[in-house]
């Protein structure tokens, strides 16, 4: 039996190549893993104090980064509401989703965290930093670094600490 | 066809920026050398792994001032909408003024100066009708 040249060039390419169904699965889950891993880094807000120029240029910078979990409620609703659903409790939870997000009101920055003071204390680490407490060029960064479901809240403080 | 091209152009010109935060310094009275330094980060499908890209600005602006200071600090930060969904970025630009911390302070102008008390203000000298009759010349007082 002879078989079609252009028909057996194509199975072959379909058997080397990576993005057959059975090999693609694998990338595919690998890529959504690193997807997931990776996050996406969201800037706040940005604060730069005065520099004096030959302390930024002679010394070394530090950096001071304070952060706590944060809760994407939005998504914890979502994925509350499809496991309810499944056991014909839906509508409940769609209605424990709202009274949650009604508290989820006003200016705010990132997704709402567990405790309001995860970052009081980023006085007192400047002061264990630089001593001396000639900082100059303080840069204050909030940022947010969000996964599915949860994130990171940020706060982050970079400088330079003059020498006495 | 003239259509899909007129409306690919339309939107291909049409930009959004939104000012998200914006924070400044003290600023001095010496503003003669304006310093700027900028942070770019375009997202493709509004990836962005990292904030890093505004680390640099501090040295940044100190190497425009090397020997000084940089005060007055205007830091700025915006997001620009290119295309919905496909093309984004952020920027921040700190702009500051460089200050010779070896000048000597500027004397306040006159108009700054605090006023000196107007004499109408100043406690009048006893004039010589109101005075008391003992300041009268001596050769009087002797008749």
């Amino acid at each position: 039996m002879v078989r079609n040249p252009i028909r057996n060039a194509r199975e072959n390419t379909m058997k080397i190549s990576p993005f057959t169904p059975s090999r693609a699965r694998p990338v595919l889950h690998m890529l959504g893993v690193c997807l997931l891993a990776s996050g996406c880094a969201v800037l706040h807000s940005v604060q730069l104090g005065d520099i004096d120029s030959k302390t930024v240029l002679n010394e070394q910078p530090f950096e001071i980064k304070v952060s706590e979990l944060g809760l994407n409620t939005e998504d914890a609703i979502a994925i509350g509401e499809a496991i309810a659903s499944q056991a014909g409790r839906g509508e409940e939870a769609a209605l424990i989703g709202d009274i949650i997000e009604l508290f989820q009101t006003g200016p705010r920055t990132g997704n709402p965290t567990f405790t309001k003071k995860f970052s009081d204390h980023v006085g007192e680490l400047l002061i264990q930093e630089c001593p001396s407490g000639k900082i100059t060029g303080l840069m204050a960064i909030r940022e947010t670094a969000q996964y599915p479901v949860v994130s990171g809240e940020i706060v982050r403080l970079s400088g330079y600490c003059a020498k006495d | 066809m003239k259509k899909t091209l007129f409306l690919l152009l339309s939107l291909w010109c049409v930009g959004c920026v939104h000012m998200r935060s914006i924070s400044t310094t003290s600023i001095p009275a010496e503003r003669s050398k304006p310093v700027e330094a900028e942070g770019y980060r375009f997202m493709l499908l509004m990836i962005n792994v990292d904030n890093d890209y505004i680390d640099g600005l501090t040295k940044d602006l100190a190497a425009e001032c090397p020997d000084g200071r940089v005060e007055g600090i205007l830091t700025k930060q915006e997001d620009i909408m290119y295309f919905p969904l496909i093309a984004h970025a952020v920027r921040v630009t700190a702009t500051g003024f460089c200050v010779d911390p070896t000048a000597a302070p500027e004397v306040p102008a006159e108009e700054d100066a605090p006023e000196a008390p107007a004499e109408e203000d100043a406690p009048e000298a006893p004039a010589e009708e109101d005075a008391p009759e003992a300041a009268t010349p001596p050769e009087e007082a002797k008749k």
